[in-house]
């Protein structure tokens, strides 16, 4: 458990994200590659004024890049990954209170019906790979367990 | 009288041993190989002929990238990515190697009869290869079987015939490809090496179904005939292209939503990490089957004429499927799962409506990425009808 608070939305949580991707490369090599632009639109709600927007970019068993963006297709993502602000939030705080999200705060389940969260591309092919790398994903994101967040309402 | 002792392969040189035993003592090439090498052993000379590189390439080093020594970047740095489009070399001498000098003298692999590229080829099967050997898993250990929780009767029987259904029909996908792996020459080895990867991950998914039945204190429960008919359709498929299609891009694809369907209605966490790990595998299948219809296409002598083919397969291919799709013994259990008791086995139909109308959707969205739309003929309904 890392003795920090970061805010969200911001750069700074995606790349804590990374920082302990890139820390723990024996279990995300277990997991095998994984090779993908990701956008993450956290839609403007609950005390978020303006839609927050990242895109994250993930080689082998690495996270590469983070970066803030104006519009999810600055990075010609394979996929997007759009929520309204108040379901990050509880994902988040989810995965924080049991150490990893629990049955109805994953990323699969959270998507499938295409509402809480839409993840979406323009390329079918694109979508599939939400698919192909959803293991790895999950616990990228579980991975927020392991630092505090201060959310921004 | 027919000889039942032994069930023949029914290709090379014969169908029974006396057939195989009469060919190769015939085949007096192999005999000369022998005998010339046996000549020089005995004069005790050194051959030496394999220190020179004459007609091959020498001395091109490749470093590794952060995703190892991949086909992707031996391919793509030397020549070995030199990739004809129909096979000259009909046995096992790896492409890129010196082969020519020995054309002559090698024998035919009759069974390596799949020598052109666009029967089997997609442009990410070297990169999905990798993918394949780096996200493995193992059902017995990766799985963490030891959280498993009880869960109620009604949902735990819906749970394992579940199971059973993909127990029964996952191994289809290593069936299949095992029948044409063995047809593709040598020449296309990135391709035989995914096909073998595919059958290594349906091995797995059918073990761990197998093993989920069973490991909560339940069991195997129906096999389906209407599954059976649709398996058999598969495997009796009278091209790897045509095979591959109804396989990878529509049954596979359908399947994949089951597996996101099923991560979303678990109920242990056992249950999702199952689903999840699986979906990974089934969304690579789907890929090179949706890039490898694509590149057939693309690269068919006739592409009208093959479109013609495929869809006249396909209208009846959707057909078979249908008649999987709805099989009580798939249909209920999934309700009964999504309602979360078989009391609320009604509400758990609208999520199979949704779930139906979403597989439909993605189908095709898959066939259009390939160039073969099927949205104005596609013979399953988009919408759940019943």
């Amino acid at each position: 458990m890392l003795d920090v608070r970061v805010r969200f939305p911001s750069k700074e949580w995606f790349e804590s994200l990374r920082d302990l991707m890139n820390s723990d490369a024996e279990r995300y090599r277990h997991l095998g590659y994984v090779d993908a632009r990701v956008a993450l639109l956290i839609a403007a709600d609950e005390g978020l004024e303006a839609p927050a927007v990242y895109g994250i970019t993930f080689e082998a068993f690495r996270c590469m890049d983070v970066r803030e963006l104006s519009d999810p297709r600055e990075i010609d993502p394979e996929f997007v990954m759009e929520a309204p602000y108040g379901v990050w939030k509880e994902m988040i705080e989810n995965i924080r209170a049991n150490g990893r999200a629990d049955l109805t705060h994953t990323l699969n389940y959270l998507s499938l019906p295409n509402i809480p969260m839409r993840v979406w591309s323009d390329d079918p092919l694109g979508r599939d790979k939400f698919f192909r790398y959803n293991q790895s994903l999950q616990e990228f994101f579980d991975d927020a367990s392991r630092f505090s967040t201060e959310f921004v309402a | 009288m027919a000889d039942t002792t032994f069930t023949s392969m029914g290709k090379g040189p014969g169908t029974s041993a006396e057939e195989w035993i009469r060919f190769y003592n015939a085949a007096d090439i192999w005999q000369g190989i022998r005998r010339g090498n046996e000549e020089r052993l005995k004069r005790g000379e050194f051959d030496l002929r394999w220190l020179k590189s004459d007609g091959g390439v020498w001395g091109l080093k490749v470093e590794p990238t952060a995703h190892g020594m991949t086909f992707v970047e031996i391919n793509r740095r030397t020549h070995l990515g030199e990739i004809a489009d129909e096979a000259e070399h009909r046995n096992m001498a790896p492409r890129g190697s010196i082969r020519d000098p020995y054309k002559d003298q090698m024998p035919e692999f009759t069974h390596y009869d799949l020598t052109r590229k666009h029967e089997f080829w997609s442009d990410s099967v070297v990169s999905l290869y990798e993918e394949a050997k780096a996200r493995q898993w193992n059902a017995s250990t990766d799985i963490p079987w030891q959280e498993l929780e009880p869960i109620s009767e009604d949902l735990e029987r819906a749970a394992c015939q579940f199971a059973t259904f993909l127990n029964e029909v996952e191994f289809v996908a290593g069936d299949f490809p095992s029948i044409w792996m063995h047809r593709i020459p040598n020449e296309y080895f990135e391709a035989k090496a995914f096909l073998a990867s595919q059958i290594t991950d349906e091995a797995r998914h059918a073990e761990v179904f197998r093993k989920r039945a069973v490991a909560n204190g339940g069991g195997l429960l129906h096999v389906g005939a209407g599954f059976e008919w649709a398996l058999k359709a598969i495997l009796d498929a009278p091209s790897h292209t045509l095979g591959t299609f109804m396989l990878n891009v529509l049954a596979e694809g359908l399947v994949l939503s089951m597996f996101r369907a099923g991560e979303f209605i678990a109920k242990t966490r056992v249950d999702k990490e199952i689903f999840r790990r699986c979906m990974q595998d089934e969304a690579r299948h789907v890929s090179y089957g949706t890039m490898h219809l694509k590149y057939f296409l693309e690269h068919a002598p006739d592409r009208a004429k093959a479109l013609e083919v495929m869809h006249g397969y396909a209208d009846v291919g959707e057909q078979v499927i249908l008649t999987a799709l709805t099989e009580p013994l798939l249909l209920e259990p999934l309700a009964v799962l999504m309602g979360g008791g078989l009391k609320n086995i009604d509400q758990g139909m609208d999520g199979v409506r949704f779930l139906w109308a979403t597989m439909m959707e993605e189908y095709l969205q898959r066939c259009d990425r390939a160039g073969f739309s099927r949205r104005d003929l596609i013979k399953i309904p988009t919408e759940f009808p019943y």
